[in-house]
């Protein structure tokens, strides 16, 4: 033990002043006469031991107070052998990278000797050494190492009180190691000092991950890398992918539920336990065994419930997931482990509700087959199943239009203009679209393009022009007003991949039947004006022509198909496409959320939430409860939600011009952990040392040797001082 | 109204004993007098055969008609009054704090004063003064002259020695045959015992008992026995707070003169100890049927004096 103030031990004399001062007041004591003496000694015969013993132990507890005054201000300390890897106590201008990556959540178990803190308390307790052996006129900044994380002391400082605040406030998060970009940061910050040491500490569990052969250590900087884990193996289990799709053959609402898990670790997990949650209760568990560093799919089938607002989960904690259309927040979480965060992944699913079509056929036929809406209704209704996703009705146009209302979508086939001129059934169509209706229009024979012009004015997307004839048609003569190219037909050229009806489309294969197809005959159209409104072609001809054109109307929309919908001008219809194809269309129309696998949002990634023409704002309720409200948003299409920082299920409410905020169910969305983040891998023994760059000098003394690190004991004594007064004043009470 | 009681300091600074033996015996009468009057008549004691000179007034005329003869009924108040004080004289009755009466001092002072009040009504008193050589016994006798004989003894009566009352009760026991009033001016302590391994406490219940047994068997001879414990206020108190070397008063064995201890320490259990002593002292003379009262010796001896005017002497002494 060394003294840092040792003329204060000389007061260690002190110690023996209460023996003298008890054997002066033993010799001083006053002599008094006592009648009663009889009955004082036999009283003091019954408390004399206990007297005695709180006298010893007062005497005991007054030597150690004044041995203890002036050790306290003698300020001792002993050397040890610091766990710091490096010597710390040179000059130097360095800059600390802490990682607050997500895997410095990890807590270790008490089998890795590594006591019960987190590894980000370990590392912030580190940090706090680190600055605690700068020495003085050593300046240090503090950044951190996760993607997207700022700098809490963002330039260099002596200032310690500022650096041990800001360490202090750290806090860990969910976000995944960038230590390439702390590199760069730290760069910049060293590079405003030319003279003296300059270090890079980096505080973090040393994750192969995080240490990938991306990261460069800068030039003429030193690099140590303190692992608060001390190189020991860390295992972990987490759900690594969640996956979702129909069950059909369990019915409409059932869903198969594919979670991947990994084991991370070195060692075989047996009968791992997952919960399958849907809306924030648990309805389905198993259990999973796990190689070393293996892999399982662990499936569950579930039938998720009606559609409904369902209540919070008493005592969840989790925040209500308000449902929409069939609108389910799925969760698949393990068994607790040493990184928790890990042990969930979240999925919203949409479960398609009943969607109810209305098929005008301008052309009814006696003969099926030869009838315009027989294709579709084989590919909206493949099979006659009770539980069908999708219910058709199909009226001729001599029976009027009736209530729309009650239909998501309607089909016009092959309509003759008179025909709805005369019944005003453009004008319920018209007022259909623009309250939010979808409208299919699929051309054909009965199609006169001027009169089409003029009475779906204000639905089609774009005047239409001519028809085009690319090739031979059996039994069908080229007729008035109809170009004369001939050939083997045409096909679709280009598709926009980006549109969501073409989702089952985005991957070769399941394009190649959609382009396959070979149109015999279609109608151009005219070039719109910009102020007529925007215009989206879905698919277009290898001319370029449309063949599937979008326009929004009022709340509605509206898609023309610029050739037949049965076999007449072309031969889709009988290509394997044509199902999947016409099904999207009817989902897009209805706005029915699309069966799809959608696009997953990792922690720190941005969100883009779509708004509807009139929104004014929007409010996002984090999974934590805490909600975030974006105003002022008048013509815009889309917000850019950034605060991802917590996985789970994310709300959006939005409000028009009333500013009564309603929920928007199809907005709703998950945020996952980055995987990665779960393999807590140590990085090979020769990275680290490929990273580690120190410039040995004869300051950091010879080489091999630990480096030491002094623990100060007044603190600890301060302590012992107060309790010894504290227990001399409880021994006085007791009199 | 003034109160005629002299207080200490006056009192101190009187040489006799008989003076000021008188001063508090006439200052209690007068505060006798002062007090409201709550005792009833004087009570009928005997019959006596009438003899000329006897107040007519007195003759019972219902004996008369029963047996044809005169009687005169005599009452209690007309008896003769022989009391006998004992004075504890042991080392223990010595103690008094600076400028107050000792124990013995205000014991002899009472002594004095309750002589005065018998004698002069033309009772006789005597007094027994218990010491370790022996008790020196002074035989009641009446007449005012008698109190000078009284008051010089007690004057020269020094404290010391070991307590030895019992042998001065023993002596009336045995010499007492007629029916007297029996007052006792003590501290009641036991002297310090002579084995080192006794049990103090055991030994102090022991030495009680027997004392008390002794002024029981007083009474159960018919004799009046009244009882003052006298007491200072440190011993009822223990009121110091530094370490302290406690000595015995009385004479003991070497080596257990003395006991350090501070006073804090003990306080408690001290006081426990004491408390049990004076109860279980009040409680065996009272199933006694011996008048007992326990006096703290700070107080005005007048003060005391008229409690037992009031007391166990309202019969015996005339206003």
């Amino acid at each position: 033990m060394q003294l840092l103030s040792p003329a204060y031990a000389a007061f260690l004399f002190l110690g023996i002043l209460p023996v003298l001062i008890h054997l002066h007041g033993r010799r001083r004591a006053q002599v008094r006469k006592l009648p009663t003496l009889l009955l004082l000694r036999a009283s003091n015969r019954r408390v004399a031991q206990r007297t005695r013993l709180r006298h010893v132990l007062l005497l005991l507890l007054r030597i150690l107070l004044l041995l203890t005054i002036p050790l306290v201000l003698a300020r001792p300390f002993v050397e040890t052998d610091s766990d710091l890897p490096v010597q710390v106590s040179q000059t130097q201008r360095a800059v600390l990278i802490f990682d607050d990556s997500l895997s410095m959540m990890y807590q270790p178990g008490s089998e890795l000797t590594l006591g019960k803190a987190t590894l980000f308390e370990r590392g912030r307790k580190l940090a706090s050494r680190i600055i605690d052996a700068l020495p003085q006129g050593a300046e240090a900044a503090l950044i951190l190492g996760s993607r997207g994380g700022e700098a809490p002391v963002g330039e260099l400082t002596s200032d310690r009180t500022r650096l041990y605040s800001a360490i202090s406030a750290l806090r860990p998060t969910h976000r995944v190691s960038d230590l390439p970009s702390a590199f760069k940061r730290a760069t910049q910050i060293l590079s405003t000092q030319r003279d003296g040491l300059r270090r890079i500490y980096v505080i973090g569990d040393t994750s192969a991950h995080a240490l990938d052969g991306s990261l460069h250590p800068p030039p003429e900087t030193e690099v140590s890398l303190v692992d608060v884990r001390e190189g020991k193996m860390l295992p972990n289990c987490a759900v690594v992918d969640l996956r979702a799709e129909p069950a059909s053959s369990m019915g409409p609402r059932a869903v198969r539920v594919m979670a991947e898990l990994h084991n991370f670790g070195d060692e075989p997990v047996k009968e791992l336990q997952v919960t399958l949650l849907v809306d924030g209760q648990a309805v389905a568990k198993g259990l999973v065994d796990l190689q070393p560093r293996g892999q399982a799919m662990k499936r569950f089938i579930h039938i998720l419930p009606q559609a409904q607002s369902q209540p919070q989960t008493p005592g969840s904690g989790e925040a209500q997931v308000t449902q929409g259309a069939g609108l389910h927040h799925l969760a698949v979480k393990l068994a607790t482990d040493a990184l928790e965060a890990d042990n969930a992944r979240h999925l919203r699913v949409d479960v398609q509700a009943v969607l109810r079509v209305l098929l005008l056929d301008g052309d009814p036929r006696n003969l099926r087959r030869d009838d315009e809406a027989y294709y579709l209704e084989m590919a909206l209704r493949p099979s006659e199943r009770d539980d069908s996703q999708l219910q058709l009705v199909t009226r001729s146009l001599d029976e009027g239009l009736g209530s729309l209302s009650e239909f998501d979508a309607v089909v016009l086939l092959n309509a003759k203009a008179q025909d709805l001129s005369r019944r005003g059934i453009e004008r319920g169509l018209i007022e259909y679209v623009k309250g939010g209706g979808g409208l299919l229009i699929g051309l054909g024979d009965n199609v006169e393009v001027d009169a089409y012009n003029r009475v779906l004015a204000e639905l089609l997307p774009q005047p239409l022009a001519v028809i085009k004839t690319a090739g031979a048609l059996p039994n069908h003569p080229t007729g008035e007003g109809e170009s004369s190219t001939q050939g083997p037909g045409e096909h679709i050229g280009q598709l926009d991949r980006h549109h969501p009806l073409l989702q089952p489309f985005v991957t070769g294969r399941s394009s190649e039947s959609l382009l396959s197809a070979s149109f015999a005959r279609y109608l151009l159209l005219q070039p719109t004006p910009r102020s007529q409104g925007e215009t989206t072609a879905i698919l277009s001809f290898e001319s370029g022509a449309p063949a599937l054109i979008e326009r929004v109307v009022g709340r509605g929309r509206v898609l023309l198909y610029t050739s037949t919908l049965d076999r007449d001008w072309n031969d889709l219809p009988i290509q394997p496409a044509f199902l999947p194809l016409v099904q999207q269309i009817v989902r897009h129309l209805s706005r029915a959320p699309l069966q799809k696998a959608e696009t997953e949002t990792l922690i720190g990634q941005t969100r883009d939430i779509k708004l509807q023409p009139g929104d004014t704002r929007v409010e996002v309720t984090l999974p934590s409860g805490k909600t975030r409200l974006f105003e002022r948003l008048q013509g815009r299409k889309l917000l850019s939600f950034g605060e991802t920082r917590e996985p789970g299920f994310y709300r959006v409410a939005t409000a028009g011009e009333t500013g009564v905020l309603r929920p928007r169910p199809t907005e709703h969305f998950v945020v996952n952990i980055d995987p990665i983040e779960s393999d807590l891998q140590l990085a090979p023994a020769s990275r680290l040392a490929a990273l580690q760059r120190p410039l040995i000098t004869q300051e950091n003394g010879p080489a091999g040797k630990n480096p030491r690190r002094r623990v100060e004991l007044w603190h600890a004594l301060g302590w012992a001082l107060l309790v010894i007064l504290l227990g001399e004043a409880l021994l006085l009470r007791q009199k | 109204m003034t109160s005629r009681l002299l207080d200490l300091p006056s009192l101190l600074r009187l040489q006799s004993l008989q003076l000021r033996a008188r001063l508090v015996a006439e200052g209690a009468l007068q505060g006798l007098h002062r007090a409201a009057h709550h005792g009833s008549s004087v009570e009928f004691a005997e019959h006596k055969e009438y003899a000329p000179g006897d107040e007519l007034r007195h003759i019972d005329w219902r004996a008369w008609g029963r047996m044809d003869k005169y009687y005169v009924k005599r009452y209690e108040e007309e008896s003769e009054v022989r009391a006998y004080i004992v004075v504890d004289g042991s080392g223990s009755m010595g103690y008094g704090r600076q400028d107050q009466l000792s124990k013995l001092d205000f014991a002899r002072l009472l002594a004095a004063a309750m002589a005065y009040l018998l004698l002069r009504q033309h009772d006789s008193s005597g007094v027994v003064i218990a010491k370790e050589a022996g008790p020196l016994y002074i035989p009641p006798r009446a007449g005012p002259a008698h109190l000078g004989d009284l008051c010089r003894a007690l004057e020269e009566m020094q404290p010391d020695g070991r307590t030895e009352l019992g042998d001065a009760l023993t002596l009336l026991s045995e010499t007492v045959r007629r029916r007297s009033m029996i007052v006792v001016l003590s501290d009641l302590l036991p002297p310090p015992p002579l084995d080192e391994s006794i049990d103090y406490s055991e030994y102090l219940r022991k030495q009680s008992a027997l004392l008390r047994a002794k002024l029981v068997s007083l009474r159960a001879q018919k004799h009046d026995v009244i009882v003052l414990q006298i007491l200072d206020a440190d011993e009822l108190e223990l009121p110091w707070t530094s370490l302290t070397w406690f000595e015995e008063v009385e004479p003991t064995l070497a080596g257990q003169e003395r006991l350090f201890v501070d006073p804090g320490d003990v306080r408690s259990a001290y006081l426990a100890e004491l408390n049990q002593f004076l109860t279980e002292t009040r409680r065996s003379l009272r199933e006694g049927d011996v008048d007992y009262a326990l006096v703290q010796s700070s107080r005005s001896p007048e003060s005391v004096l008229l409690d037992i005017l009031r007391g166990p002497l309202r019969q015996k002494v005339r206003r």
